[in-house]
């Protein structure tokens, strides 16, 4: 079985196939050009050169978010795409579960923290050790500071993972002093190997989604309808 | 190749379509999604919110449209989208979903300009005879292009600052008329006396006669209102909205009429979301009779954005083989000579 791992929702353009016992292939970009003139011919380059072709493909895993709208949207799209021509199941992973992921034996506490703006990151948190992964909290948008203290409330050593690190990688340690630990860059940032793991194992637990269902997490409303509802004092849904 | 089937896909602004054309000229599905309503309320298109709208619809409109025309991707020859001009995030879900459905079943792809599709909305129903010059007049365009034959454009003339349609929208919001502007304009406009204000429309750029303006004529309708509303007095909405609207069709008409004079073409096509507007199409239809000139242009469900125009469009570049590459782009402010 072979599944395609596509992660668009941060600055990394990441492209990945997998099987159950292996990863075949990973292009991993990390530089200023847009996903969206990047990623189909990444794709394109990556199936041939693992021999396969679009129709070998059983199943997309997409990172869905968190992430930046507009980089959540074309991984999003070029799934659904994908899923609705060669009708086959998609998966879509959470960036942060992504992120965490790839750590299952990291003893102690996983936060990954994507740039979020507005002073804000995306952020879960996890329990790693064992080789498998606990959730312990849903993915939000939060203040930095106010993320930290929930962590410290554990009184464990916290991994920190994701493109909002070596940002504020002095801020955190400044506040969790040597419980917080860090990786070195390319364990730190999303990799489409790990999402198409997690999408392989969606699969094998039959929860996959059909291109019709398949939506992204942006986890936040547009400004536009945010200021609408301040001054109109709407129900807080999404559009 | 002449009844090659083409799939249509148009996302530049808040209209989500797919459309399947035989042969660039036969429309066999035309699916709009439209989210007028969901913007409404914001008074205009919100670029995030479109983009959000049109990646939950996208697929769904795509399959309809196959579904309506009775075939399967695996039956198309081609797929076209629109590649710009347009809002970027909006435009980025249909060259993302297009160039992926062409990846995924090996067709090919051809990247359209909208303002050329719109012309191409006229290939669909006129045997037009060229050379002709056309005017493309909607929300976001204001041009007047020449076309020696189907698919070759240059552009004559476009606008210097709003679009004929951005100021109607921002007219209809100074007058309490709603959005979308152009509708709400004619409606207010048809109870109105249309030489109770004598709105100024002379712009001659001295290099280029054929150049649009409309951000003095706006600057003085809306001066006009706030003297009024400063006095105390009761707005005339249908007075300043039927004055404005004769003051735009007046420009419109004189610079279309210039453009195909000094061309000599006897066909003038008419294109576009304000296409739709009855009295620029009578009054321009009046003018060019006068001179000897034939006025065409499509029905209504052809004017506003639609993808069976980018698939007519689209034919074009696909019968000289002008083909997309997987690294197509979205581009926001598309140049109309680049295609
Ligand atoms: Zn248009």
């Amino acid at each position: 079985m072979f599944v395609l791992g596509i992660d668009t929702a941060t600055l990394v353009c990441s492209v990945a196939v997998a099987s159950e016992d292996k990863t075949v292939a990973e292009y991993t970009l990390q530089v200023k050009k847009t996903h969206s003139q990047r990623l189909l011919p990444l794709i394109a380059a990556l199936l041939a050169d693992a021999g396969l072709t679009p129709a070998g493909l059983d199943g997309i895993a997409v990172a869905a978010g968190p992430g930046s709208f507009t980089g959540v949207r074309i991984g999003i799209v070029t799934a659904k795409a994908l899923g609705q021509a060669l009708t086959i199941p998609l998966c879509g992973i959470s960036t942060l579960e992504a992120l965490a992921a790839q750590h299952p034996w990291f003893d102690g506490l996983i936060c990954p923290v994507l740039d979020a703006r507005r002073r804000q990151v995306y952020t879960a948190l996890f329990r790693g050790g064992g080789g498998s992964l606990q959730r312990l909290a849903e993915d939000k948008a939060a203040a930095l500071p106010a993320v930290l203290e929930e962590v410290e409330a554990y009184g464990e050593k916290v991994l920190f993972v994701g493109d909002a690190v070596p940002v504020h990688q002095d801020f955190i340690r400044g506040e969790l002093g040597v419980k917080a630990c860090f990786m070195p860059p390319e364990s730190a940032i999303c990799r489409a190997a790990t999402v198409a793991r997690l999408g392989l194992e969606q699969l094998a637990r039959g929860q996959a989604a059909s291109w019709r269902e398949l939506a992204p997490r942006y986890l936040r409303q547009s400004e536009a309808e945010v200021k609408y509802r301040a001054a109109h004092g709407g129900g807080g849904q999404c559009l | 190749m002449k009844e090659a089937l083409i799939l249509g896909i148009e996302t530049s602004c808040d209209e989500t379509a797919a459309a399947v054309v035989a042969g660039g000229r036969q429309v066999k599905s035309n699916i709009i999604a439209s989210q007028v309503d969901i913007h409404r309320k914001f008074g205009g298109v919100v670029p995030e919110i479109a983009s959000r709208k049109h990646l939950e619809l996208i697929n769904l409109v795509v399959e309809e449209a196959l579904q309506a025309a009775g075939c399967t991707l695996a039956d198309l020859a081609c797929l076209a989208v629109t590649q710009g001009p347009g809002l970027v995030g909006a435009l980025l879900v249909g060259v993302n979903t297009a160039k992926t459905l062409a990846y995924a079943t090996g067709k090919p792809l051809v990247a359209v300009n909208h303002v050329l599709a719109h012309v191409a909305a006229n290939y669909l129903v006129h045997d037009v005879e060229f050379p002709a010059v056309c005017l493309v007049v909607s929300g976001g365009h204001t041009s007047l292009l020449y076309l020696a034959a189907r698919g070759e454009a240059e552009l004559l003339a476009s606008t210097r600052d709003d679009a004929a349609g951005e100021a109607f929208d921002k007219i209809a919001r100074v007058l309490g008329l709603g959005y979308p502007g152009g509708p709400a304009i004619e409606l207010a406009a048809r109870e109105g006396d249309a030489h109770a204000f004598a709105f100024p429309k002379a712009f001659s750029g001295q290099d280029d006669v054929l150049a649009f303006s409309f951000s003095g004529l706006k600057s003085a309708v809306i001066n006009t209102v706030h003297n009024i509303i400063q006095k105390g007095q009761k707005l005339p909405v249908a007075d300043v909205a039927a004055s404005f609207q004769q003051a735009v069709v007046d420009i419109l008409v004189e610079k279309t009429c210039l453009a195909a004079r000094s061309k000599g073409t006897k066909t003038v096509l008419l294109a576009g979301g304000v296409a739709a507007n009855l009295l620029l199409r009578e009054r321009l239809a009046a003018a060019l009779a006068a001179e000897g000139r034939s006025l065409l242009f499509p029905p209504l469900s052809l004017c506003t954005d639609n993808a069976a125009m980018v698939a007519a469009a689209g034919w074009d570049n696909y019968r000289r083989g002008q083909f997309a590459g997987l690294d197509l782009n979205a581009d926001p402010a598309l140049d109309m000579m680049r295609h």
